[in-house]
């Protein structure tokens, strides 16, 4: 039980993929524009993230070391495109809205990092849990980044306008350069909130 | 590999049985003769352990020889066994094929080790190889397998959004629209024509597909026969996000409808206004709404 806090608090906080460790950062630039396309490009990744740590966990004593890299791609790449054929023929709504950001998850580092770092060395259960949380790390910090990108950048959150009609929006955060900003402050802001806490504590 | 695996069970059970007959007559005749290994030997035919593991294994035991052991064992006791292979002279010959095979035996039986060596260790790149082929090979089985299932789904799916589609880019079209025979210049695909439920000619549902920033856009043009645009719907693209994909708003698609042929891209009243931070997309649509309005007035 401790141990599944521990692991939530390192997922969010302690080791969050996208503001800690850093991985990540090309769907978080590209992604991060609108809250709707943060949680959309979330979920996606968090299933991903749950699938094949469950599968690399399950392999991890039958792949040998050596080729673990490679075989983890494999696995990765073979999720992915079976979620994204599963999808759009059965679930051909959210296809549609999510369609866009299910080959961006291939070239997303966090599952490869977390296959190797985690799932390569846990059980089944704990790399489940392992990413479910570090999915939902990575789904809190999009949010957080595509709020202030979409209500400063075009005025509007989730589609409806926030902002009044006058604010003519910051066209540069909608922009990937707006993304590296955003997320430079959003990181600064992360830090000097966990210094703070680590100080109180000691 | 394969060779070491099948080498340990093999010589089990030829020389099995007369070995053990041997041994156990060997005892009951002459029991100063006994062994220089004493732990193999003694686990082997004296002690009630040894026993209990001999019938352990029935199927590489002839009753015979477990009877004769059974027989000798409770003849004789532990303590006095061991006494005595202390004080025997050696045997070399004859002690050592025992050794080696109760060493195997014994190999074989312990619940816990392996009985044969896997080949991760044996030939680990082999193993890598065989590995990553297998792997592949199934997630290919398992794709294709899924392939098979969701590809028609998903085809239908499309047949059906682009029915809708060009019921809305032509209002009233009923029915499978026509498809007219032709060959056409990109971004043109495919050209349908579309009857009202009253069987009259509405104008022609284009399919074009120009290039935009993340591939092609395809598109539904809908086109009345003096070459009129009546509407622009996107089926499929794959623009940046909150970029690219504000062309198929309706903000943008909806300055299309009505636009006589000809119609350009600029700013005054008659023009198509592309969005700004989305050029390249919405040049493409522009672009392929222009082909299809050209495409059909060359069909009269």
């Amino acid at each position: 039980m401790n141990q599944t806090l521990r692991q939530f608090k390192n997922g969010l906080l302690d080791q969050n993929p996208t503001l800690v460790l850093l991985l990540g950062m090309c769907p978080t630039m590209a992604i991060s524009t609108s809250l709707a396309n943060g949680l959309g490009m979330g979920a996606c990744a968090t299933l991903v993230l749950i699938c094949s740590n469950s599968a690399i966990s399950l392999m991890r004593k039958l792949i040998p070391e050596k080729i673990r890299i490679a075989a983890y791609v494999v696995i990765i790449a073979g999720f992915v495109t079976l979620v994204d054929m599963l999808l759009s023929a059965f679930l051909p709504a959210l296809s549609q809205s999510l369609g866009l950001f299910i080959p961006l998850i291939v070239v997303n580092c966090i599952i490869l990092a977390r296959a190797e770092a985690y799932a390569s060395k846990n059980s089944v259960v704990r790399s489940a849990l392992d990413g479910l949380t570090m999915g939902l790390g990575f789904t809190a910090a999009l949010s957080v980044v595509s709020i202030i990108r979409e209500v400063l950048g075009s005025g509007a959150l989730l589609g409806r306008r926030v902002m009044p009609d006058s604010f003519p929006g910051v066209l540069l955060l909608v922009l990937p350069t707006g993304g590296f900003l955003t997320l430079g402050f959003v990181i600064a802001a992360t830090q000097k909130l966990m210094a703070g806490r680590k100080g109180g504590k000691s | 590999m394969s060779k070491q695996k099948r080498k340990t069970p093999q010589p089990a059970p030829g020389t099995e049985t007369p070995d053990t007959k041997n041994l156990a007559a060997e005892a009951s005749d002459v029991k100063t003769s006994e062994v220089e290994s004493p732990e193999a030997k003694t686990s082997e035919i004296k002690t009630p352990e040894a026993d209990s593991l001999e019938t352990q294994t029935p199927e590489t035991q002839t009753p015979e020889a477990d009877s004769l052991e059974t027989k000798t064992s409770k003849a004789e006791t532990p303590q006095a066994e061991t006494s005595e292979t202390e004080t025997s002279q050696p045997k070399t010959s004859e002690a050592k094929k025992p050794a080696l095979w109760a060493a195997l035996l014994d190999r074989i039986r312990r619940p816990g080790a392996p009985p044969r060596q896997p080949l991760s260790q044996t030939h680990p790149v082999l193993y890598m190889v065989v590995m990553l082929t297998s792997l592949t090979a199934v997630l290919a089985f398992l794709l294709g397998f899924v392939n098979g299932i969701t590809a028609p789904l998903i085809e239908k799916l499309r047949q059906e959004t682009l029915l809708a589609s060009i019921s809305e880019v032509l209002p009233g079209a009923a029915g499978e629209p026509e498809m007219v025979e032709g060959v056409w210049t990109a971004p043109v695909q495919t050209v349908r024509r579309a009857y009202s439920a009253e069987h009259d000619f509405l104008g022609y549902a284009v399919e074009v597909a120009p290039g935009g920033f993340g591939g092609p856009i395809t598109a539904v043009v809908g086109v009345q026969p003096d070459g009129t645009v009546s509407g622009v719907r996107i089926i499929d693209m794959k623009e940046t996000p909150n970029i690219g994909t504000k062309t198929q708003e309706p903000a943008f698609l909806d300055q299309f409808t009505g636009k006589a042929p000809g119609f350009v891209l600029g700013t005054g009243a008659d023009d198509v206004h592309v969005i700004s931070g989305a050029t390249v997309s919405s040049t493409a649509v522009y672009n392929g709404a222009a082909a299809a309005s050209s495409a059909a007035l060359t069909l009269k």
